[in-house]
Formats: structure tokens, sequence, C-alpha cells
């Protein structure tokens, strides 16, 4: 755990659950470890054991809703009226790296929806998001983004942890390293119908962290939900064996692990492979209520939209992501994805995006009211967002992306609610005030959750690395 | 001071800091390098750099800063609130700095605070300090003397008390250590856990029943050892051996990163791992083909060194970011990606971190990255650098001779031009046949069109009176009714009214007409340009329909499949389907496209069979490489000499006169007197068998790494390594042949409190079996493994491409190490069970023990179908009934003989397993259950 949380002091219950798992076994010969230049001796504790952050968190979980594609801040919460009135001529900025061709590129283009101001800030957006308009007093809506990868791959790399160009754990694995998850018997960080395009399992992978971190996924993208809620999780259930004959075998099992185990003292990895039998026959009673909507009121079904074909398939998301971090799961992370992207219009930017929008608007605002119902949103952090914004010069009658100034919002755990952080320029192509780096996100995320982010690291290779690298600012203005 | 080194070469050090501004302490240093240089750099150098100074001002040297710009000083040491520098980045006076936008707050902080210090600049007064030629290396004496730079020594095996325990020289490092800390060795193991322990190590397989009899028949001394040789003589050798190399050399069938392209051919670079093991190719012959293996003289009278230029997959293989819009970057973020892995496979040093500043830690310069980084810059490693193309393709190398791949190309290009040629006819007469027959009517479809969808009219009668064609109207008819979808460009149409609509539908229909005459002027030009086409240069490129430039003209002409993205997935209306193609051909057109069909026919009837290829390098243009400044390939520094590293090289080396430089740095690295090469490799070979090197961290040698354990014991096995000719059997034998190796892995009290990570080396470390190893015997428990070896594990894979399929483990019965592995896409059996992340080298895998592990064994469709395999293999078996059958199974399974109580326990929990009403075959339920236990037991999954 080098410069990670202290563990907590451990009460006797999970001494007694831990000192098969080698805390018993802790006796290292620090001498020889100190002649070959090691700090420490790595321990063999339960990796997922709950840990206090650096200081009191805000938040203590996080619902990331992940707009696969990049969906254009211009047409959503970041209005630019001068598009309007420029309509068609050429950009008058330098053009940065992007995807059009330069034969190709068009004229400045307005956004099809009209803006309409919400709730008591006034916090503007466009028509494709009524419902979360309506929510908009509980939105941080940060209108400066900034990324540094212009190709889906690589920004949703960056988006997801904190480099394009190499391979680092996720978001989520971080943050589950840092706390460790409230459920033994759920994974900690779970991914719901993650694209498996774009840096795929990359996007969730705990790289050189322990795989203990890793994100465990639940279903894909192009799945039906249907499809997904016949085995949630891999390997979840038993097609075969009742739970009878599996407690039954287990039992044996055991029994023949305790006899090879003796005599075989001091060996913990023996004891922890035990452990991990047992933590498994529980998760796999214990995990399908939690993985299941059945016991759901008809009533918080239509507030997700799960009656709806439209909106049903981002709705159960939604929902699934509500009980899974009410039941202590860390980081959930749902996709808004398909057969290919919802987001990247490079062409009919309009008519796509109104139906992108009308899938999730519903969804996602029903999810706000229910965690704020709940209780929940005040230690819940809901971010939304893609993997970057679109240009406001068109490529066809679509927009190319834009990393370079772009929107995304946050709610909850400790961010302010009813305001704009930030701004981009007249036409929305880069951001000019209070620029809000991906890796300043990252800074400001594991300080909601109580991490000084440049003391959340792991050594590996003989370096101590951690999220943001050498980089991110807390930013301050948007806490509470 | 000078220093004489064994490996030839001479180091200074030392080196004043000279500041115009205040001295610079060392948290100075820091915060000036983490916080005020980037911003230097990031923001300003563009204009006020080394390449363009505007205004006279240069903010990226000490000497820049302090001598100002045109209008003077920036900075005024004596009053620094006033300096300049500070009113323009707080946008206060006249001129405000960066113009493209304010720098962020936190970053203005950092200015006023540096400023106010005092400016200090650590490298002020030299420009470009430890980077120009000639300055010296600011080495400590620390970094200077690290062991791991040292040469290697020869030591003589130590005398110990305990005479009669060594059977190898290893056996004498060994105990003289333990001797010392008052340790007694781990008693020999008996012969069943050797021979399990042997198996697994060298093969990765349990033994088989004949192994075990073969093995326990051999009462003679020396059985062991006749083992060894037979276990090596094996091809299963190099399946296990050359996947701890597979995991060094970060192997994987796909690029990774952005878009995780599937590479096709990478299975050669796997095949010749496996291959150049079980050779025993050494080692320096090794390096040299993995490094610069095409460079080297092909064998007997081939044109072509197929083996080595396959060899240098060990440079392709790696991660590359195709999707990178910087082309510049993607290359030298490859380049970055070969220098870091070769110097951690064959140096254990971590020179990756070289890129953007000298190394942290290690006496690594920014400038002896650059001197690698110029030997790898000439390696072609893309097709192109084209910065057009969006997704850019990898370099695949053919191997066969130069003029007969360009033979093969020169058919295909045939192929395609009359492809073209085709298209470029068909298109031309769809679009005359839509434009003179269908568009004149097409207000008339829309009118009609509207009736059937909005008043529902019948489409038949009304396609009858209008005179229109039914099935034409129909598709009019759906292509118009409003959805749910928001079209702008039907938005006219839509909000027309009763009065409107006839004069909106004509409107639509001038608009179509006279976009399709401007469309079809552009494919008469395309055709001419191809009758005028003289056969060399380009064959001339087609227009670009461009739907988006007129949605409506697009959608209502073509056929789904031929739509751009995100658009509707129906015909269009007016569309000709492919099957009426040749009747809206004229007569002189359709017999020009069949005698084209024709030659297409003949051209892939006589086509080239496709050359075998390589994911490979190949020898590029040399370049003239700088430093970049902070890693950045716009900040030119010095111009750097093909050279390597100034503190294993030392300061004076000979320039490097080829073009490559790779066949000279395998030749440095292969010097036997090079202090690291056998050093690295001889750390990770016993790591290999023992679990953990002398040195524990294998990827890292430097003076973040760990120490050596047995320095004298890691010296002895490098040189012997070298004298027995690089050859690493020889070294399985030296240390399989030990009594080290011979331990039992029992953990007595007094070891587990002296020493409870086996530095000492008391005993062998139990271990898990790997899941190759799980895998593999899992399969092989019933003779279900096949062994065929080598080769692509499906057609697939050698196509190029994104795929969004892959093998399951589990619809293959080949050994684990022929599974195509996709970088992104990683089956989870693998992710699950620690497999190597080939994103970069892996030295050592992660161990983890977690509950998905454990419902994989209790759920997983495999574990599932192995247990019930293994328990119809006992059951046809003729063993002497059910207690023979379990003495079978802990055979095959567990390498012994269950004691008889174990033999009653199983009896019984077969009998008294709680089987469903409704099993079909209860006996085989009950075995299976027997079998899955045995094969999830720790007995099974661990190697003592």
């Amino acid at each position: 755990m080098n410069g990670n949380g202290q563990l907590r002091p451990i009460s006797r219950r999970q001494l007694l659950r831990q000192t098969g798992l080698g805390f018993a076994a802790l006796g290292v010969d620090v001498l020889l470890a100190e002649e070959a230049g090691v700090s420490g001796a790595t321990q063999l504790a339960n990796p997922i054991e709950p840990k206090d952050p650096h200081f009191a968190p805000k938040a203590t979980n996080v619902i990331f809703l992940f707009m696969h594609g990049g969906p254009s801040h211009l047409d959503t919460f970041d209005p630019k009226p001068r598009l309007k009135a420029d309509e068609g001529k050429p950009m008058p900025i330098k053009k940065e790296i992007s995807f059009t061709p330069p034969d190709q590129v068009g004229g400045l283009m307005p956004s099809p929806f009209e803006f309409r101001q919400y709730g008591d800030c006034g916090t503007p957006v466009s028509s494709l998001f009524p419902r979360v308009g309506e929510c908009v007093d509980d939105l941080c809506v940060v209108r400066s983004m900034v990324g540094d990868a212009v190709d889906h791959g690589g920004a949703m790399l960056q988006l997801h942890t904190g480099a394009f160009n190499f391979t680092r754990p996720s978001l989520g694995s971080w943050v589950l390293y840092g706390l460790g998850s409230e459920n033994q018997n759920l994974p900690g960080f779970i991914t719901i119908k993650p694209t498996l395009w774009h840096g795929g399992g990359k996007n969730w992978s705990s790289a050189f962290l322990p795989s203990a971190y890793q994100g465990t996924p639940i279903g894909y993208a192009p799945m039906k939900v249907d499809d997904v809620k016949k085995e949630p999780i891999e390997h979840l259930s038993n097609r075969n064996l009742t739970s009878d004959q599996q407690r039954y075998e287990l039992d044996m099992l055991q029994k023949i692990n305790r006899r090879h185990a003796l005599g075989k003292t001091h060996d913990p990895e023996l004891e922890a492979r035990m452990q991990s039998l047992e933590l498994a026959f529980r998760m796999q009673m214990e995990a399908p209520e939690a993985l299941s909507t059945d016991a759901e009121s008809e009533a918080t079904k239509k507030l997700y939209g799960i009656d709806d074909p439209t909106t049903s398939d981002f709705g159960w998301q939604c929902l699934m992501a509500r009980r899974l971090v009410e039941r202590g799961v860390r980081f959930v992370q749902c996709t808004h994805s398909g057969h290919e992207e919802k987001w990247d219009h490079h062409r009919q930017v309009a008519r796509r995006h109104y139906a992108s929008a009308r899938e999730i608007d519903k969804p996602i605002a029903g999810l706000i009211k229910d965690l704020k119902t709940r209780g929940l949103l005040d230690h819940t952090l809901v971010m939304w967002g893609g993997e970057f914004g679109r240009t406001p010069f068109a490529e066809s009658d679509g927009r190319d992306h834009n990393p370079y100034g772009y929107t995304m919002w946050l709610s909850g755990g400790g961010v302010k609610g009813g305001m704009i952080h930030g701004a981009t320029d007249e036409f929305g192509y880069h951001a000019v005030e209070n620029r809000m780096h991906l890796h300043d996100l990252h800074a400001t995320i594991l300080h909601l959750l109580g991490f000084d982010h440049e003391r959340l690291t792991y050594r590996f290779d003989g370096r101590d690395f951690r999220l943001t690298d050498v980089h991110g600012t807390v930013v301050r203005d948007i806490l509470v | 001071m000078l220093k004489q080194r064994h490996f030839g070469l001479v180091v200074a050090t030392g080196l004043a800091i000279a500041t115009t501004g205040a001295a610079a302490t060392q948290d100075d240093v820091a915060f000036f390098e983490k916080r005020i240089r980037p911003v230097f750099i990031e923001k300003c150098s563009a204009c006020h750099g080394e390449q363009l100074q505007t205004a006279g001002l240069d903010l990226t040297t000490a000497e820049g800063f302090f001598k100002g710009g045109e209008a003077g000083p920036v900075f005024l040491k004596d009053d620094p609130e006033s300096s300049r520098l500070l009113a323009a980045v707080r946008y206060e006076g006249q001129v405000k700095m960066p113009p493209t936008g304010k720098l962020p707050e936190e970053e203005i902080e950092a200015l006023t605070r540096w400023v106010k210090l005092g400016a200090p600049w650590p490298d002020a007064g030299v420009k470009t300090v430890t980077l120009d030629h000639g300055s010296g290396p600011k080495w400590t004496e620390k970094q200077e003397n690290h062991w791991a730079f040292q040469p290697v020594l020869a030591y003589e095996p130590p005398p110990v008390q305990n005479e009669d325990w060594p059977q190898t020289p290893i056996d004498r490092f060994v105990l003289e250590k333990l001797e010392d800390h008052g340790l007694s060795p781990s008693p020999r193991a008996d012969r069943l856990t050797l021979l399990r322990r042997a198996k697994y190590d060298l093969h990765g397989l349990a033994p088989t029943e004949v192994e075990i009899r073969e093995f326990l028949a051999d009462r003679a001394p020396g059985a062991f050892r006749r083992l060894i040789e037979r276990l090596l003589d094996s091809p299963r050798y190099g399946e296990k051996w050359g996947r701890h190399w597979l995991d060094v050399a970060r192997y994987a069938d796909s690029t990774g990163l952005d878009d995780d392209i599937k590479v096709p051919y990478t299975w050669r670079y796997r095949d010749y791992v496996i291959d150049a093991l079980n050779r025993d190719t050494p080692f320096d012959q090794f390096i040299a083909e993995q490094l610069a293996g095409d460079l080297l003289p092909p064998e007997g009278s081939d044109e072509v060194n197929r083996r080595g230029v396959i060899a240098t997959g060990f440079l392709a293989v790696g991660t590359k970011p195709l999707v990178q819009q910087d082309k510049i970057k993607m290359k030298y973020d490859v380049i970055d990606e070969q220098i870091d892995t070769t110097a951690k496979v064959f140096m254990g040093l971590t020179m990756g971190c070289a890129r953007c500043h000298d190394h942290k830690f290690d006496p690594i310069s920014a400038k002896d990255y650059y001197s690698m980084a110029s030997i790898f810059a000439s390696v072609k490693n893309f097709e192109s650098l084209d910065p057009s193309m969006t997704v850019s393709k990898v370099h695949l190398e053919p191997l066969v001779p130069a003029a007969k791949f360009r033979r093969y190309k020169d058919h295909q290009e045939r192929i395609r031009n009359a492809k073209q040629r085709i298209k470029s006819i068909v298109d031309l007469e769809m679009y005359r046949f839509v434009i003179d027959h269908r568009s004149p009517k097409l207000a008339r479809y829309m009118v009609a069109a509207y009736e059937v969808y909005s008043d529902g009219a019948d489409v038949e009668a009304v396609a009858a009176r209008e005179r229109l064609d039914c099935e034409v109207l129909r598709l009019w008819a759906g292509y118009l009714e409003p959805g749910n979808e928001l079209l702008l460009h039907l938005r006219q149409w839509q909000d027309a009214d009763e009065a409107t609509r006839a004069s909106v539908a004509e409107e639509y229909q001038q608009r179509f007409r006279g976009r399709g005459f401007e469309w079809i002027e552009r494919l008469e030009e395309w055709r001419q340009e191809i009758e005028a086409w003289d056969g060399t240069g380009k064959f001339p490129k087609g227009p670009d329909l461009a739907p988006g430039s007129d949605r409506f003209f697009s959608e209502v002409t073509l056929a789904a499949a031929s739509m751009d993205e995100g658009a509707t997935n129906v015909d269009g209306p007016f569309s000709v389907p492919k099957q009426s193609l040749d009747y809206v051909l004229p007569a002189d057109s359709l017999s020009l496209v069949k005698g084209l069909r024709k030659e297409i026919e003949r051209l892939e009837q006589s086509a080239p069979v496709e050359p075998p290829m390589a994911y490979a390098v190949k020898q590029g243009e040399s370049v003239e490489q700088h430093v970049f400044i902070r890693g950045n390939h716009n900040n030119l520094g010095s111009p750097v000499r093909k050279e390597f590293p100034v503190i294993l090289a030392g300061n004076e080396q000979q320039p490097i006169a080829s073009r490559s430089g790779r066949l000279e740095l395998a030749r440095w690295l292969a010097n036997p007197n090079h202090p690291l090469t056998s050093r690295v490799i001889a750390n990770r070979l016993w790591q290999w068998h023992f679990g953990q090197g002398l040195v524990r961290t294998p990827n890292n040698f430097g003076v973040m790494g760990e120490l050596p354990t047995h320095p004298e014991l890691l010296d002895f096995l490098a040189r012997r390594f070298v004298s027995e000719g690089w050859s690493m059997k020889a070294m399985h034998r030296l240390i399989m042949r030990s009594s080290t190796y011979q331990m039992q892995s029992r953990i007595s009290d007094e070891a587990w409190k002296k020493d409870s990570a086996n530095r000492l080396w008391s005993r062998f470390n139990r271990r898990r079996l790997t899941v190759e190893e799980m895998r593999d015997s899992l399969l092989g428990i019933d003779g279900s493994l096949d062994l065929t070896m080598g080769g692509a594990l499906t057609e697939s894979l050698d196509s190029y491409g994104f795929d969004e399929a892959y093998v399951h483990p589990d619809e293959t019965r080949r050994r684990t190490v022929y599974l195509p592995i996709y970088r992104n896409r990683m089956p989870t059996m693998l992710t699950l069970f620690d497999f190597a992340d080939p994103a970069a080298s892996i030295a050592a895998r992660p161990k983890t023990s977690v509950a998905p592990q454990g419902l994989y064994f209790m759920n997983s469709d495999f574990v599932q179908e192995r247990a019930r395999a293994l328990a119809s293999h006992l059951l046809q078996s003729d063993e002497a009934g059910d207690s023979g059958r379990i003495e079978k199974a802990y055979w095959l399974a567990l390498t012994r003989k269950p004691d008889p109580q174990e033999v009653d326990e199983m009896l019984e929990y077969i009998a008294a397993y709680p089987v469903r009403e409704n099993a079909t075959d209860s006996r085989l339920e009950r075995w299976q259950s027997f079998c899955r236990l045995l094969l999830a037991s720790n007995e099974y999954n661990y190697v003592n």
C-alpha cells in the first residue's frame, strides 16, 4: 500500500476474517528486506477491505454516465448565439488537428436546438434534454473541459485512465485501490454495458494495480438488456447445480484443502485461495438479488423510463447503478453506446443527437431525482460526459471531434449544484475561462473521495505512479 | 573526478550550477521543473522558444529569460513584483500573454511565487545544460558506483561447512549465506514432487501416467538428470519457456491502445520464439535476431533472411496508437515503446523515463535517450505517416524477394482497377437512368405518397390512378412518413399544408434534378479520365458523392448499403436494386461491363498466391535526431549521434556510422563484458525456475531496483552463461541439478521467523499454476489437449483491421500459448488468473486470489466440461472398481497415490452426493462432482 491510505484499525471481526489471509503472517524479516533495498514486504490482506482515505471524503461513491462518441456541447449545454449569427461563414480561428479532411471543412454550424433556462439557477439546456433541464439546480455544468487526444481511443483512455499513450489503471481501479469496497459480496468497481471499442477493456483495467481492482463488466454495449440479465456477471450462476449440491461439494473441497495445508504452515496464499472460494460462494448467493430490478416498484421503473422501449436500456442501467451504489459498490459506470457510438455524429448531427438524447434524458433525470429522494446524492458523485465535445464548424452535416473545449457535468457528492464553471470562446471551440483539463477533473474527483491525488500512488517497476501523473489541480470553485 | 571503468569508458562528473537569478535550492529546482518550466514550454515556447523568438524573447532558456526581449527585461531582480512577465500573464497591461487565453489561475500563482523567489532557474547560465555534447554528465557518486554498472566479476564458489549438501557450484553460494544466517536448507523433495515440479517447470503440464511410470521405474542413479534431458528434448519445452519470453517481449496480436487493431502474421514471431528456445539458440544470437535479424545475412542461397525478419517482430509487436492524429508524435511514441522495452528486457534499465528529462534516479540523460532514439528513428514501423490517414497502417514485411512481391501487388492492382472501371460505368448509367426516367415524376411520387401514409389510401390504387410504379411509391411512402426522427432536410415537406404541398414537392424535384445533373457531369468526367489513363501513375480516383452535402438526393438514390454512417437502413425510393443494374445499362455499356467482369475473373484465376508476410520492421531512412526538449517533438534541442548510454559505453564512443545502428546495438548488448545483459538474463532464468529472481525487480537493475540477494552467485551465473555459449539449456541443467532446486517447499518455523520472503533460498517456493498451466493440464488430463504446434489459430488472424471477435479459450483445445491475444479484449479467463498484460514488458506476473477465480472454478463451462471429461474417462477406464478409479484420478491430477482413508472418504462422498431427482446420469454426476473438487483443490493448483 505504498503511499496509500492506511488500513483502518482492525476490528476483532476483521481480524478473525483476515487471520487466514496472512495478517498473522506479517513477521517479515525486515533486515533482509532492507539489505535488498526494499522498504517493506508486501502483505497479503484482502485487497478490497474498506480503507480510510487521506481526509474526510465528501463522496463515497461514484456513478459515471459515459456518453460514447462525444456529445456536442454546442447542442446540449453550451449555447453559442454567435454560430447563428455567422452561420455558414468559415471559422475565423485556426483549425486544430482533427479528422475532417481540409477540403471538407464546412462553415460555422448553429445548433438546430433551442436553449431554455431552467431551475432557480437559470442554467440553459437545449431542447434535447428537457428532463435533465429540470435537475439543473443539482448540476454543476463544466463548460471548459480540455483533453489531449482527438481520437476516440486516445480520448477515452485519457478520460478513463489519465493517459492516452500508455496503459494505466482506470479511475475506478484507483478509487477501489484507495477506498476498498463496502460490500464484499459484490465487485467494488462495476461497469455496465461498456463498449469493447476504443481502448475496450483498458478503460476498466487495473493495469499494473493488482487485478482485484479491475472493473467487472455487466454485459457489453451491443447486448440487449434481457440477455445481460440472464448472467449479469460472468460465471456468477451455475446452470447445472443446486446450491445444496455446491455447498456439499465446497465443504469437501475445503476439507481437503485444509488437510493439504497441514504441514504447509506459513503459506498465506493457500489460505487466501480457500477464502476466495468461500467468498465466491457468498457472492453467488447474494449478488443476484442486487443485480435484479424485479423488486423495484412500478413507479420507480417508470421514473427511469424502463416501461418505454426507447428509454428502457439506459433506464435499466441507471436503476442498476443506483441499486449497486445503495449496496456499497464504490464505482459504477453506465455507458450509452451500442453496436456503434451513440454520440459520434460526423454526419447528421441533428437527427442523430436527437435520437440519442431521447434514449437517456428521462433515465438520467430519473436517476438524479431518485438518488436525491433516497438521500444518496449527498455522498454519490454523478458525472456525465463523453470523451470530447464537437466542433462549431460543420463536417458535412455533422460535427467533428473537439477535445479543446467541451462540456461535462457533475452532480452531488460534494459538488455545488446550480452552477456553471468555465467557458469556451464565442464559437465554442476552445475552453478559455477556468480551463479544466481531464487531469484536473481526476484530481478533483479524488479530492471529493478524500484523497490528495499526489499521494495516492502505487509503485511499479521502480516508479511511483498516480492517476494524474505529474499534473492535475483540484478545482476548488466547484466544491461545496 | 576521472574514473577508469572496466567496460572501457571514461566518465567525468561534477557540474557547477550557475544562476543569474536566485541560487536554486533543491526545493526550488523541483518547483521550477514541475510548475514553471512546463508552462514556459507548453504555453510560451511556440512563439518564444529556440525556433522562434517573437519580440526577441526566448523563454525556454535561462539565458533568454534573463536577457529579456526587444522591449526590455521581463524580470526585474530588484522589484520582482513589477516584472513585465507577471503583468502580461495577469492580463493587466497592454501586453496580454498568452494571446490564446489567460493561463489558469494556479499557473499564474506559480509564476508569481517563482518570480517573488527571485526566479531561481536551476541550469541558468548554461543553455540546455545536460543535453549538450561534451558538457559531461552530472551523476552522483552513488549513481556511478551502482552495483549493476560495475563489471561482472569471476567468483569462486565459496567453502561451506556442510560439504555433503552442494551438488553444483550454485549450492555453495546459497549454503554459505544460509550458514551465515544460521539456517539450514530444507530437505530434498521426494521423487514424485520433483517429477511434478520439473514437468510443470519445463513443460507447463502435469506428468502423464506414462511419464510417472517411466520415472518411477528408473531406479539407477541419475534418474532425475535423465528426466531433465527428456524434458529439454521435447518441443513442449519451447512452448513453456517461450511463453516466459513472450511475457517480457509484451507479445500480442493487436495494437492495443486506442483502437486495438488486429494485426496479421504476429504469430510468426511467437512461433519463432518457441522454435528458438527449442533449438537452444544462443542468447547472443537471439538478441541479434530480434533487434536486427533483417540486417543479418540469409542462410544458404536464400534471398531473404526469413527467420531474421520474423524475429524483429520483437520490435514490431508493441502497442501502437494508430489513430493518433499527430503522426510524428505517433512515430515517436512507438520509438519510445521500443527503447523502453529493449532497455528493460536486455539491460533492466527504465530508459523510457529519460524521454522528457534526464532520468530522475539513474544516470541516463535525455541525450542518452535520444542517442538510442536515433537508432530506432530509422526503423520503418508504419506503411506511411501520411497525416490524412485517420487510422495509420503498420508495416508488414514480405518474406519473399522484393521483385516477387511487386509482381503480386501489381496484379492485385490490376484487379482493383478493373473493378473501378465497372463502377465508373455502372454509376454513371444508373444516375442517368434515375434522372431521365424517374426524376421527372418525383413531385408526383411525393404527393401520392402523402396520400398513402397520411390518409391511409391504398397504395396500389393510388399507383394505378397516378400511373406510378407501385413498388417505388411504397418506398416513397415509407421514406416520407414522419417518425420519431428529426430530419431537417424533410422539414419543409413536413411543414407543407394542403395549399402548398404540390409546389413544395415541385421544389424538391427541381433541386433533385439540379443536383443530379451536376453529379452526372462529375461521373462523366471520371469516365473520361479513365479512358484517357495511359496505364502509368495512379488510376484516376472517382468523385465523392458526399451525401451530407445533399441528404435528400443521396437518401433517395442510394441503396441502404451504400449510404454513409448514420443514414436510414432502408433503400432509397429511386435506388436501383443490384439485381436490376444490368437492365438499366445501355447495350454498349453492358457489353463493356461484361468484358471487364471476364477480365477480372481471368486475373483472379491467374493471380500469384499471396506471399508470406511477417509483422516485422524494416530499415528506413536515416534521420538526423535531435533531443526533444521535454519530450516534445516540436521543441528541438541539440542534435545527437547514434550512441549508447554514456554510463555504460563511455564518453568517447566511436559514433555508429551505419545507416541503422541496430546491429551495432545488438552486438554491443551481447558483448560478454557488458555489465547488464548477462546478469539480467541470468536473473530471469533463475526467476523463471524459482519464482523470484536474485534481483527481485527483474526489469529494473537501476538505482530504484532491488539489490541482488546473492551478488556473487548472480555474477557466477552470468559468467557461466556466457562461457557455456549463452546456452539456456545449459543453465537449466545447472540449476535443476542443484540441491537448491531440489529442496522441499515446506517452510519451517525457523525459516519463517528469520526469512519469510525466502531471500536466502532455504526452501523451494511453492507456486500456483499459471493460467496456461492450469488450462493446458485441465485439457491434458483426459488426453484432450491438441498438441499441434504453431500457425494462426483461425483464418481471420491473417486479416487486418477491426474485429470484435476473438478466439474464446473454450473454443479450442490447442495450448494456451497459441491463443490469439487482443490487448483490449483479453479473455476473462486470462485476466482472471494473472496473465501478463501485454501493454508493456512484464517481468513478473501479479499473484492474486480473488472471488471471481472461485466463481470460475465453481461455475465456468470450461471447468464443468473438464470435470465431466475426467469423470467419463475414469468411468470408461478398466480400473478395478471405484477405488481404482479414485486412485487413477489422484495419479492424473495430483501425481500421487491417495491414502486408503482418502479413498474411503471419497467413496463415501460419491455415494452420499445429493443427486437431483431428475438427473439423467446420476453416476456421472457424482463422479463429476468428485473430479471438480479435485481439480479445484489447492493441491491440484499448486506446485510444491
